[in-house]
Order: structure tokens, then C-alpha cells, then sequence
């Protein structure tokens, strides 16, 4: 299995608390605002499960309530969630897709659907949901994250970099502007560190490669590509000590995810 | 469906619409100048595979099977070599491997008997070489249980597997021969599995939520074996005092012996299911040095251990250098090594556009080979899920999946969507094997279904431009460079790769429109080398070694 999954998915709290308070929660303030969302009170309960990781349970909640009200977004939107943190992005796509539909006002879905059309291989669309996100929510990083993921893997580098660069910088917004919300979020900024690092290493600049992926694994030590990439990058500028000290950290963060694999067995 | 949006809608929202409809009509798929058509019916190619129950219910019967093409009988043509495998309710006597002779036009007959072959334990792989230095290519079939090594005799196969010392007794997926220490004979690699009892049989695991079989993860790998050819008949294992085994073991699935370091000794490469792979460094005097992570070839660009299942190799820089190409499940993406010539690789799926596209899919086999003749090599692969109950909303993937094609185009490999009919169609591929069956200069494929039927796929290019290069006697481990117009090919003869395969043992090229002559150059794995200027286009030329 891959470890694409420790890569800046949506935020489970942020994408609950978006609905549970009527504020926009994206953090940095959007250069245009986007609309507040207020939850329907009846679908609280599906929103608390799926906060508390309880999937199956969340996901009957907002069906019960969607089987009254057959046009409501919010519960398509929780019903998709609920897919979208087991892993289920071909399930989640068509509830995340009809939330769209019937509720526009749900922005922040934009954001799980690109990321589950990426992890789909439909990158195409799934820009298109990144530039939806980005247009609602200018000032959150996770726009432009999603953003250079898609030209990351369309070899479009320098428009990745520049996507993760300003991501970095709208972090350290953040940072300026709520500290609290952004230390909650340093695994997000690490892993656009790490991204850009991996830009960096792709153009055989290691030098830059390897200040990126250093402080990458400073902010988020469990952040197991950036030492992976670390190591590789060490080892081409003849690090030799540096990278076998990097490939030690990857390969206990890898074995530690295998057991956590092994223990939920999947 | 977003057509249907109401005036309502914000104008973000209408954005996406107006997006999408202009997009749509620039993201029609382009097309191909690859086609394939489908001939197994005339081809008399009529043979439905075994492995295990259908649905599947235990990851012993998932694995399917390969195929070999061996010119058995030395007439010049491919012929085919099915190793099949069994069921659980009995599986040291299952159908039974089967052989079916090419008799030219594309159509087969079924030799098996005429071969002298009775295999009915639950075979896997199959790798060919000539085992025995007689100048007639042999069969060695990897199974569940006793792997069993057939030497040609001419045209009919003895079962010399006892008296070779190269059987072995646990689950063995891929094997490859490749001569290791530079004697003149081939010793063999075996890439075991997992330990699996068929009378205990695991408990039900799941998979994003569905119950699913269990394994790999949570069943014992098997650790593989490294045979040295004594050069009398007989094989010595040597995996311990080799190093092969100064690793854990691991869930092996393919393997491919070449000279990856470019340091004139051949070395061996393992592709694991679930766990990072292996590079084997030859050092000399069969001692190896497993070197995958140093290198930057065991894992992918996320620091990832993958399903690897199938392997290719190309040569996709243009530099001469044999990059890897892996097939892995799904949920991850397939992966390109490339082969930097320092002892490095570098994961450029993305650069080379091999990425996202290939996520829902689980891949099996692939090879890369020039299947339009215009100078560059393709890449064809082909899928199928594990888990019958797959489908898109449980797993993101279906079962059955079409293959994948990608056509070269410059510095990169683009999908092609629209493909021929018969690669656009769904299965539940496994194996398959590459080669000019038909002789008519083009490289066509027999794919193995699991429990299903072999599919003979007619590569259509028709296209003079073209140049199959054959080694006489056959020197796995050799490399052909090919130069016309400036430019280089390179290709590789070697064993292993596809999926549990066997592809022709030949080299190769499509050329660029117009070329008539080409110069060529055979280097075999000993480092002698053979240059031929001025060689005729469109033929097969047999080079043999002064």
C-alpha cells in the first residue's frame, strides 16, 4: 500500500467544524470571504460520530435524515464523508458530488472531492474542484496543496513549486494571525515543505531539496516520504552519515506504520 | 447532471460548470496509431486456465498464472507453454500445463502430449533458459509446491527436477535464469511467496471496510533461493553463502536478472508484494549485496513499499541504461525507476507520465516494445482486481479492468484512451507474454485470465520499419544497441519480468520512417561485442557470437 495517504488530506475537525460553527474556520482570512454554513441541528449527531471516527454509525445518522429530506446537501455531504475517511473515495465521489449539487454553499467539499478525483487518477476534475476550492476559499493553503499535487504529478514543476511556495506562505500567515489553529496544523505545512523539497529534488536541486525536506521532518517528525527523500538527497550530495541517519528515521516510521497496518488488519 | 444546476446557483458554482463544458471538448482522448485485434478464435488458441475456485476465496487462487513463448521445436516460430494451476480441493492434480505448437498464420495446436509434458501440480511461473547448455531452450515452472524443472530434448521435455536439486517445497511465484558467475551456464532465482496452508486455510481479513481473504500482510513470507548451475545437471543452493539471504524475507512476485550497475556482472532484481524490493549487486564470485534502498530502487518517491507484481524493463532515458517499470496494486500508482548510471535510480513515474492514471488499477503484466514502429518503445499492462467483491464504490476499483496502454511521445508516455477494441475490454489479467508470433515484424501478446481464457492479441502495425535481432546460441544478459539516423535504441535479452512470464527472447526495434539500414552492435554478458553495419531493415537477423 501506498503512503498517499499521509499526504495533506482535509483536515477530519476542520471539515466538521466548518458546519458545527457558523465561521468560516479556513484560518488565514480569505482575500474574499467565503460564505458561513450553518449545520441543519438534525444532522449534528452525524457530524459528532464522524468527528469521533465513528463511520458506519455517522453515515446512518445523515441517511436516516436524508431519507425525510431526499434534496438535502449537508447529509450527502456527511454521507460522503464518512466514505472519505475509510479510504472509499470511489464511494465518497458521488455523495460529495450530489452535496455539490444541491448545496453549493458547502465549499469546503470541494476540497475532499478533488482530493478523491485525484486519488482517482481523474486529474482533470479534480483540478477543476482545487480551482472551485481556492475561488471560495483564496486564503486557505489547501487550495493551492491540491493544486501542486495535480501539477506535481502532471510534471508541471515550476507551477508546483510556486503552488506549495504559496501554501507555505499562507501558513505562515496563519501562524501570524492564529497561532493556535496553525500549530494544529504543522503536519499540513510539513508536508508542503516535503513536496516542495521533492520539486526541488526532481530538478536535481539537492541543496534546495534538502532544506526543504529538513525542516519538513523538524515540524513533523512522523512525516515518513520527507525522510525517505531526505535520505535519497543526502546520499546524492555524498552525505553518506547524514542519509544512513535519515534512512534509519524512514525506516522506523515505516515499520511503525507497518505494525499500526498489521494491528488494524487491513 | 450539471447541466441541471438552477439560476440559484452561486456563481463560483457556475464557474465549474462553464469549466467543465470547456474542458470537455479539449479533452477528447487522443488517438492511436497502435491496434490490436483480438484472434483467439482463429487462432485455435482454445484454452481456459486454472487457478483455484471461482469467486476466489483464499489468496492462493489470485495469483492466476503465466505464459512462456519457447521455440520448442527449433522451426523458427513462437510457441506456447501454459504452466495452469489447480484448486484447493486438490491441488497436486489439477488439469495439467499445456503446450501448443505455433503452425504459422497465427494458429495453434495443442502439442502437450506430442511434448512429453504431464505437469499437474498447481503451476505459477515459468522462466526459460537453456539449462542444460544443449542448445534447446528449457522450461522451469514455479508452483505451489514442488517447482519443476523440463529440459527439452529436442522437442519433448523430461522432468529432471529431483535430479537437478531445484525443486523446493513451499509457494514459488517467478523464477529467472541468468548466468551469475560467468561460466557459460545459467543458474537460476527463485522469488518465493508466502507461507500458505491449504488444510488451515486464514481467517477473513478486510479491505477499506469489505471483508476480503487474507495476505500477504499477516502470512509468513518465504524467504527465495538462489540456484548456481554446476554445469553437470546439477543445481547447488546457494542463497545463504550468495547473501541472498542476509535479508528478511519477503513476499516475492517477480524477479529479472540483468546488469543494472552497469559493472559487467549480472545482477538480480525482486520485486516484493508489499514490502520494499530488492536489488542484488553481483560482487564477483557469487556473492551479492542486496543495495534496493541505498539505490533508491526498493521503494517509490513517497518512501513507499509497494504491491510489485509485473516488471519491465527499458531502456526510457535513451542512454542505454535498463530502467524498471513495476505494476502494483491499486490505490497506489504504478512506478518508473530510472536508471541514472551512478548507482541511482530515480522514481519519475510522474515525469514520465505514468502516474495518477494508473491508481484504481491493480497491474499485472507489461512490457515495453515498439508497437507502432515509429522509434521508441511502448508500454502495454495489463490489470484485474484480487477481490471478486470489487467494485467502485467499495474499493475504487472494479474487478475486471481493461489494460493500460501508453504510446511514447517524445519525453513522455501518454495514455491512450481510445485504444482497439480488444484493449479497451475488461478482464482479469495476469500474465502475459510478448512476441512476434506470426512473423510478420510486430510484437503481439498472449494474455492469461484468471480462470479464464488465453487471449491472442494480433498487434495490427503492419508497417515495415522493423528489426528482430536473435542470438545464436540465445546469451541471456546480452544488450543490443541499434543506431540509425543519429540515434540509439537499447534492449536487453533477459529472463523474468512480465508477470510470471516468458517473453521472446529476442531484441526488438521499430524504426523511424524511411530508415533502410541500421548498424548494430551485440555486447553478451562476458563483455564481448559484435558490431554489423549496414543491416537491411524489416528481417530477423540471427547474430551469432565469433
Amino acid at each position: 500500500m501506498s503512503f498517499t495517504g499521509a499526504r495533506l488530506g482535509p483536515a477530519r475537525r476542520f471539515s466538521i467544524a466548518l458546519l458545527l460553527s457558523s465561521s468560516i474556520g479556513c484560518g488565514a482570512e480569505p482575500a474574499a470571504p467565503a460564505p458561513a454554513v450553518r449545520l441543519a441541528p438534525e444532522l449534528r449527531g452525524a457530524a459528532k460520530a464522524i468527528e469521533e471516527k465513528r463511520y458506519e454509525a455517522g453515515r446512518a445518522l445523515a441517511q436516516a435524515f436524508l431519507a425525510a429530506h431526499p434534496q438535502d446537501g449537508q447529509a450527502q455531504y456527511f454521507i460522503g464523508l464518512s466514505y472519505y475517511w475509510t479510504g472509499n473515495y470511489g464511494a465518497a465521489r458521488p455523495w460529495l458530488e450530489r452535496a455539490l449539487e444541491r448545496a453549493p454553499d458547502l465549499w469546503f467539499a470541494h476540497d475532499f472531492l478533488g482530493y478523491s478525483l485525484f486519488l482517482l487518477g481523474e486529474l482533470g476534475a479534480a483540478r477543476r474542484e482545487y480551482e472551485a476550492y481556492l475561488a471560495a476559499a483564496p486564503g486557505d493553503p489547501k487550495g493551492h496543496y491540491g493544486l501542486g499535487l495535480i501539477d506535481l504529478d502532471e510534471t508541471n514543476l515550476d507551477a508546483a513549486a510556486e503552488r506549495f511556495r504559496r501554501a507555505i506562505e499562507l501558513f505562515e500567515e496563519l501562524a501570524r494571525k492564529d497561532p493556535a489553529q496553525a500549530a494544529t496544523r504543522q503536519p499540513e505545512l510539513a508536508e508542503c515543505h516535503a513536496r516542495l523539497g521533492e520539486v526541488h529534488f526532481a530538478r536535481g536541486e539537492y541543496e534546495a531539496a534538502r532544506a526543504e525536506l529538513l525542516r519538513a521532518t523538524e515540524i513533523a517528525p512522523g512525516n515518513i516520504s520527507a525522510f525517505y527523500t531526505l535520505s535519497l538527497v543526502h546520499r546524492r550530495l555524498g552525505e553518506e552519515e547524514l542519509a544512513d541517519q535519515a534512512a534509519g528515521r524512514y525506516e522506523s516510521a515505516r515499520q511503525a506504520l507497518i505494525a499500526r497496518q498489521r494491528a488494524g488488519n487491513e | 447532471m450539471r447541466a441541471a444546476h438552477s439560476a440559484a446557483r452561486t456563481a463560483a458554482v457556475l464557474a465549474i460548470v462553464w469549466g467543465l463544458q470547456a474542458c470537455g471538448a479539449s479533452e477528447l482522448p487522443p488517438k492511436s496509431g497502435i491496434r490490436f485485434t483480438d484472434a483467439t478464435r482463429e487462432s485455435g488458441l482454445a484454452f481456459v486456465t486454472t487457478s483455484g475456485a471461482t469467486p476466489s476465496t483464499q489468496i492462493l487462487e489470485v495469483k492466476g498464472g503465466g505464459v512462456a513463448l519457447i521455440d520448442r521445436d527449433q522451426d523458427g516460430d513462437l510457441d506456447v507453454f501454459v504452466p495452469n494451476g489447480a484448486t484447493m480441493a486438490d491441488p497436486e492434480h489439477g488439469p495439467g500445463c499445456r503446450l501448443f505448437d505455433n503452425t504459422g498464420g497465427l494458429r495453434f495446436r495443442d502439442a502437450t502430449a506430442a511434448a512429453g509434458l504431464d505437469l499437474r501440480r498447481w503451476g505459477i511461473g515459468v522462466a526459460v533458459g537453456d539449462a542444460d547448455s544443449d542448445g534447446h531452450d528449457d522450461l522451469y515452472v514455479t508452483c505451489y509446491g514442488p517447482n519443476a524443472l523440463l529440459l527439452n530434448e529436442g522437442g519433448r521435455f523430461d522432468e529432471v527436477t529431483e535430479r537437478a536439486g531445484v525443486g523446493g517445497d513451499v509457494w514459488s511465484a517467478a523464477a529467472a535464469f541468468g548466468d551469475l558467475d560467468l561460466d557459460g551456464d545459467l543458474d537460476l532465482y527463485v522469488a518465493n511467496y508466502l507461507r500458505f496452508d491449504i488444510a488451515h486455510p486464514p481467517p477473513i481479513s478486510s479491505f477499506k471496510g469489505a471483508p476480503v481473504f487474507l495476505g500477504p500482510i499477516g502470512l509468513p513470507p518465504e524467504p527465495d533461493v538462489l540456484y548456481e548451475n554446476r554445469g553437470d545437471g546439477t543445481f547447488r543452493d546457494i542463497s545463504e553463502a550468495s547473501g541472498c539471504r542476509a535479508v528478511a524475507p519477503a513476499f516475492g512476485l517477480g524477479t529479472v536478472i540483468l546488469d543494472f550497475d552497469l559493472d559487467g556482472k549480472q545482477d538480480i532484481y525482486v520485486g516484493n508484494d508489499s514490502m520494499p524490493n530488492f536489488l542484488f549487486l553481483n560482487q564477483g564470485g557469487l556473492c551479492f549485496r542486496e543495495n534496493g534502498m541505498r539505490s533508491g530502487i526498493a521503494v517509490n518517491v513517497d518512501g513507499a513499499a509497494q504491491s510489485t507484481m509485473g516488471i519491465a524493463i527499458g531502456d526510457v532515458g535513451g542512454d542505454g541504461l535498463p530502467s524498471v517499470f513495476t505494476t502494483n496494486f491499486s490505490n497506489d500508482t504504478n512506478t518508473l525507476h530510472v536508471n541514472r548510471g551512478n548507482g541511482f535510480f530515480d522514481d519519475l513515474t510522474r515525469r514520465f507520465g505514468l502516474g495518477m492514471v494508473s491508481f484504481p488499477y491493480v497491474g499485472w503484466a507489461a512490457g515495453f516494445y515498439d508497437l507502432e514502429h515509429d522509434g521508441d518503445e511502448d508500454l502495454l499492462l495489463f490489470n484485474g482486481h484480487v477481490y471478486p467483491n470489487a467494485t467502485l464504490e467499495r474499493m475504487d476499483s472494479e474487478y475486471e479492468e481493461p489494460p493500460l496502454l501508453y504510446e511514447r511521445d517524445g519525453a513522455r508516455f501518454v495514455h491512450v484512451a481510445r485504444p482497439s477494441p480488444c484493449l479497451a475490454e475488461k478482464h482479469c489479467d495476469r500474465g502475459a507474454a510478448f512476441g512476434d508470433l506470426d512473423l510478420d515484424g510486430d510484437v503481439d501478446v498472449v494474455v492469461s485470465e484468471l480462470n479464464g481464457p488465453l487471449r491472442v492479441l494480433r498487434n495490427e502495425a503492419n508497417a515495415p520499419g522493423w528489426l528482430i535481432v536473435e542470438l545464436a546460441p540465445a546469451a541471456l544478459g546480452s544488450k543490443v544497441e541499434l543506431f540509425a539516423g543519429g540515434g540509439r535504441q537499447t534492449r536487453w535479452i533477459y529472463s523474468g519480468g512480465s508477470f510470471v512470464s516468458a517473453s521472446a527472447q529476442v531484441a526488438h526495434f521499430g524504426l523511424r520512417r524511411g530508415t533502410r539500414t541500421v548498424d548494430v552492435v551485440v555486447t553478451w554478458p562476458d563483455g564481448k561485442r559484435r558490431r554489423l553495419d549496414g543491416v537491411a531493415a524489416d528481417q530477423r537477423l540471427v547474430v551469432r557470437r565469433e
